[in-house]
């Protein structure tokens, strides 16, 4: 089952599989080559998206320019 | 609720997220302009809804609108573009890259998963984004995406598969 759903291996490699399913994963990992190599293709996926250079952090005035257009918004509905 | 209240609800639950905020905006709208008016125009719709808030995950919340806005805005867009007429020259190169092709593949160095990551439909770009640029649990990306979980998890594993599916990989590695 694990070998032919992905999603299985991906949900355990994201830690969202309950601990008695992350288990069954676990040993199916250590008697099947294939996806012990999925496992470590999809875990270097992750530490390639996790050093940070493909996040667009905010540009320095987006804060001001939110609270500026908040407040705006919050006179003109007073007045 | 009274202004006020309104205001320092919306500072508190909602000003903190602003980077979440542009950077899903960022990966949809694919323009610093664009997610920027996105992000803003999320948050005036945000204000507006605050006393719906029931104090639960801001991040959620807020995402959730940002995703609509951009959404409207991508749909505008495209009505626009629609009347002006199609180049084939220019469009072919798109539609062979709209299908959601490997991640894995392409994660050799940040640049080239960058444009993998560009290349994916909508969709499967928005459930990357949330899961492996902002760290968050399936439950909270569906919540966001308004899909349920297995669909989460049928999109992350078809953007992130291997070209030719699970065990059927070739040692060459891209299969074209």
């Amino acid at each position: 089952v694990i070998c032919e759903d992905a999603r299985t291996l991906h949900a355990y490699v994201d830690a969202e599989l309950d601990v008695v399913r992350s288990l069954v994963v676990e040993a199916h990992l250590s008697s099947c080559a294939a996806c012990a190599r999925e496992e470590a293709s999809l875990r270097a996926l992750r530490t390639a998206f996790s050093d940070g250079a493909l996040y667009h952090e905010a540009p320095a005035g987006l804060e001001r320019r939110v609270r500026a257009a908040v407040r705006d918004g919050m006179e003109s509905r007073l007045n | 609720l009274p202004g006020p209240d309104k205001l320092l609800r919306f500072e508190r639950a909602i000003l903190p997220h602003l980077d979440a905020a542009y950077n899903l905006a960022r990966w949809l709208m694919r323009n610093e302009d664009e997610a920027a008016d996105a992000v803003q125009d999320a948050c005036l719709r945000a204000l507006r809804f605050i006393g719906g808030f029931r104090g639960g995950d801001g991040r959620v919340w807020l995402l959730a609108i940002v995703r609509n806005s951009c959404y409207s805005r991508l749909k505008r867009g495209a009505s626009r573009e629609s009347e002006t007429e199609f180049d084939d020259e220019i469009h072919s190169s798109e539609i062979e890259t709209a299908t959601p092709e490997a991640l894995l593949e392409r994660s050799r160095d940040s640049e080239t998963l960058r444009h993998a990551l560009e290349d994916l439909p909508e969709e499967f770009r928005e459930i990357v984004v949330m899961r492996e640029l902002e760290g968050m649990a399936y439950k909270q990306i569906a919540e966001v995406a308004g899909v349920p979980i297995g669909t989460v998890m049928s999109r992350l594993a078809r953007a992130q598969a291997p070209a030719a599916g699970p065990h059927s990989r070739t040692a060459g590695g891209v299969q074209k």
